[in-house]
C-alpha cells in the first residue's frame, strides 16, 4: 500500500492500426506524490497524452496496472470510473471542451450538480472558482463569447470545481498565446500551492517546464528521464 | 439538469431541431386530416345503419338476428315500449316489422322490402322523413305507403294511387291495399328502388296479429350511452313480458358494419404505422447525425464524470422533447388543416351520387370530419414513442463509446 496520489506500473497500450500495432507505451511506471506538480515531457507520439488518458481512466492500458489514491482501476466497472473522475480528478484539455450551451457559471457548477451539491454550495464553490481563475463578471457568457485564454480558465475552474485531489492537464497552453499561457501556468502553480491540488500535464512547452518540480522525459512510449526539482 | 441540457441541445442547432420536428409535424397532420375524415365517416355509418336498420340497443325474439323471419317477433311491444319510454325518457322507441312481397300498381308490379313503422317515433329517428320528395311521411293509419323515387316510377304511380301489397304468411297469399302517401329519395338506388314504408297498424290484418313487431329499438343521444343503457333495457324487459327475448347493442345487432368499420381502422392504423416508420427513419438519420456530431462533446461530458446511463437518457430526452414538440404542434396544424372537414364536411356527391348504402343503410356522401380526442392525444403519444425508439440505437451507439475514443471521433 502507499499513499501515492498515483501508482502506475509497468503499463503497455498498443493500438491496431490497420495492419500494424502501434506500441503507444511500452512498461512505463512512475509514482506521484501528493501536491506534486508534474510535466511529462516528450515530443509528438511520445505517449505523453496516452499515458495521461490511462492515468485518468479514459482509456485502458493493453497491460499493466494503474492506482489512482490506492484504487486500481481496471478492476472498476464504468460507472465506478465516472465516479472516479467525478469525485477526485479534473481534467483541462488542450481545446477547452466546454460544454458550449452552458455559461461559464454553468460549465463550472455541472461538475457539482452531477453528485447532487445543494444548490447554495455548488453555487458558492463556482463563484469562487470563478473569481480564483480571474473570470468574475464573466459567469453569464457562453463559451462562444469568451476568448480562447477566457475558456481555458473555465476549463480550470470547472476542473476544481468538485474539488479534485487530481488534475490531468493536456496540453493546456497550446492554443493560447504567451502571455495568456503564462498567467495560466501562473494561476494553476498558485492553486497548487494554496489548495495542495496535484498536478500533472502533458506539454512540450517550455512556459509549463518552467514552472514543474518534476519533469519526466517520455521518448517512443518509455520514461527516459526522471527529473525533480 | 439533464432536462435543462437538452433543451439548449436543441436550441443550440434550431434549423436541425426544427426540419426534424417539421417532419413528426407533417406525419401528424397527415395522420389528424385522415383520423378525423374517418371518425366522422364511422360516426356516419353507425348513425345511418344504427338508426335505419336496428337501434342503439334492440329487443327481438332470440332466433330473428339469424333467421330474419317476419313471423320470429316480440309479442307485447306495446306495454315493452310503453315501460322503455317510461324508463328511458330521453330516449326514442321505435318497433318495426320486416316483409318481403310484391307490390303492385294498375300497370306494373315489382319486389319490396316494406318496413312497419311506429311513424312519429320513426320520424325523430330516421332522415327518410327529410327525404320525401313529394306527399307526406307514413300516417299512423291502414292506408298510406311511402316509397323511393325510382319504384314510383318503376310503377308508374302518383301519389294518391292504389297499390296492393301481396306477402306469404305462413303459407297463405295476403294482401293489402295501400294508397302513395310519400316519395323518398335517398340517392341510394337500392334502397330508392326497392324499400317502402307503411304504419305497423296497416300490417296487423296482413300478418294475423296485433301488437307485434320484429325488432323494438331504444335509440339514445349518442352511441357512447349504449353500454350504460343496456342493463337498463335489460330490466324492463324482464319486468315486462315472459317471453324470452334478446336484448343486444347495436354492435351485435349490425355485426356488418362493426366488421366494415374494424376492417378499415386495421388499414388505416397500418397506414398510419408506416407513415410513422418513415418519420421515426428521419428522425433515426438526424439523430444519428446529431450524435457523431457531438461526439467529442459526449467524451468530454464522460471525462468529467458524466455517467453513459446519463448520456443516453440525455439523447432518449433530447429525441422525446423533438418527438413531443413536432407531435403537438403537428396535433395542432392537423385539426386547423381538418376544420374545413369538420365545418363544411368533404362534398363527394360528384362521384358518388347523393347517397350511398352501406349494408343496407343509406349514408350521406357529404362527410363531415369529428376530431376524436382520444385518438389525436394517442397520435401525439405516438410521435413521441417514435422519436424516442428511433433515439435508441444512436443512444446506445454513444454509452458503448469509451470517453478517449468519444473524444478522437
Amino acid at each position: 500500500m502507499s499513499n501515492n496520489t498515483v501508482v502506475v506500473t509497468d503499463v503497455h497500450r498498443e493500438y491496431q492500426q490497420g495492419e500494424f500495432i502501434v506500441k503507444a507505451l511500452q512498461g512505463v511506471s512512475l509514482s506521484i506524490e501528493p501536491g506534486e506538480f508534474t510535466v511529462l515531457m516528450g515530443a509528438s507520439g511520445s505517449g505523453k497524452t496516452t499515458l495521461l488518458n490511462i492515468i485518468g481512466g479514459l482509456d485502458s492500458p493493453t497491460s499493466g496496472s494503474v492506482q489512482i489514491d490506492e484504487q486500481e482501476l481496471a478492476s472498476m466497472a464504468p460507472n465506478d470510473l465516472s465516479d472516479l473522475r467525478l469525485h477526485k480528478l479534473g481534467f483541462v484539455f488542450q481545446a477547452y471542451n466546454l460544454i458550449p450551451v452552458l455559461s461559464a457559471f454553468e460549465n463550472t457548477e455541472f461538475v457539482p450538480l452531477m453528485p447532487g451539491v445543494g444548490a447554495e454550495e455548488r453555487r458558492n464553490r463556482s463563484m469562487e472558482m470563478l473569481k480564483a481563475v480571474g473570470l468574475a463578471g464573466m459567469e453569464k457568457r457562453l463559451p462562444s463569447e469568451l476568448s480562447g485564454g477566457q475558456q481555458q480558465r473555465v476549463a480550470v475552474a470547472r476542473a476544481l470545481a468538485g474539488n479534485p485531489m487530481l488534475i490531468l492537464a493536456d496540453e493546456p497552453t497550446a492554443n493560447l498565446d504567451s502571455k495568456t499561457g503564462k498567467e495560466l501556468i501562473a494561476l494553476m502553480r498558485s492553486l497548487n500551492e494554496e489548495k495542495g491540488v496535484t498536478f500533472i500535464f502533458a506539454t512540450h512547452d517550455p512556459k509549463v517546464m518552467e514552472a514543474a518540480k518534476r519533469i519526466i522525459h517520455l521518448e517512443d512510449g518509455k520514461i527516459i528521464e526522471d527529473e525533480r526539482r | 439538469m439533464l432536462l435543462q441540457l437538452a433543451f439548449r441541445n436543441l436550441r443550440r442547432n434550431l434549423r436541425r431541431t426544427l426540419i426534424t420536428s417539421a417532419a413528426v409535424g407533417v406525419g401528424m397532420v397527415v395522420l389528424i386530416l385522415s383520423n378525423t375524415l374517418r371518425a366522422g365517416q364511422y360516426d356516419d355509418m353507425i348513425d345511418s345503419s344504427v338508426s335505419q336498420l336496428a337501434g342503439h340497443v334492440v329487443v327481438q325474439h332470440p332466433d330473428y338476428q339469424k333467421e330474419q323471419e317476419t313471423d320470429l317477433v316480440v309479442n307485447e311491444q306495446g306495454a315493452i315500449v310503453s315501460a322503455l319510454k317510461k324508463a328511458l325518457p330521453d330516449a326514442t322507441i321505435t318497433s318495426r316489422i320486416r316483409l318481403g312481397g310484391i307490390l303492385a300498381s294498375s300497370s306494373s308490379p315489382t319486389v319490396i322490402g316494406l318496413t312497419a313503422v311506429n311513424p312519429q317515433s320513426e320520424d325523430v329517428v330516421s332522415d327518410l322523413p327529410d327525404k320525401l320528395v313529394s306527399g307526406t311521411w307514413v300516417l299512423d293509419d291502414t292506408k298510406s305507403i311511402v316509397i323511393g323515387q325510382n319504384m314510383a316510377d318503376l310503377l308508374q304511380v302518383d301519389l294518391g294511387d292504389r297499390l296492393v301489397f301481396t306477402t306469404s304468411v305462413d303459407g297463405e297469399m295476403n294482401s293489402h291495399l295501400y294508397r302513395l302517401s310519400g316519395v323518398f329519395r335517398t340517392g341510394a338506388e337500392e334502397v330508392d328502388a326497392f324499400t317502402g314504408y307503411v304504419s305497423l297498424s296497416s300490417v296487423a290484418d296482413i300478418l294475423g296479429q296485433e301488437n307485434t313487431s320484429n325488432q323494438v329499438a331504444v335509440h339514445l343521444q349518442s352511441a357512447d350511452e349504449t353500454s350504460a343503457a343496456l342493463p337498463t333495457v335489460q330490466r324492463v324487459v324482464a319486468d315486462t313480458t315472459s317471453q324470452e327475448l334478446a336484448v343486444q347493442p347495436w354492435e351485435e345487432v349490425l355485426p356488418d358494419v362493426v366488421a366494415m368499420i374494424q376492417v378499415d381502422q386495421v388499414s388505416n392504423e397500418m397506414i398510419s404505422i408506416s407513415l410513422m416508420f418513415i418519420v421515426a427513419m428521419g428522425i433515426l438519420n438526424t439523430m444519428l447525425m446529431n450524435v457523431l456530431e457531438r461526439s467529442k462533446e459526449f467524451g468530454v461530458l464522460m471525462a468529467i464524470g458524466f455517467k453513459r446511463g446519463s448520456l443516453f437518457k440525455l439523447i432518449l430526452l433530447e429525441a422525446s422533447l423533438i418527438g413531443t414538440f413536432g407531435g403537438v404542434v403537428g396535433a395542432i396544424l392537423g385539426m386547423a388543416a381538418s376544420y374545413p372537414l369538420v365545418a363544411n364536411g368533404l362534398d363527394l356527391t360528384s362521384m358518388m351520387g347523393e347517397g350511398v348504402t352501406i349494408s343496407g343503410a343509406v349514408t350521406s356522401t357529404v362527410i363531415y370530419g369529428r376530431y376524436d380526442a382520444n385518438w389525436i392525444l394517442g397520435y401525439i403519444l405516438l410521435s413521441v414513442l417514435c422519436a424516442v425508439l428511433s433515439a435508441l440505437y444512436p443512444a446506445w451507439k454513444v454509452q458503448k463509446l469509451t470517453p478517449v475514443d468519444a473524444m478522437r471521433a
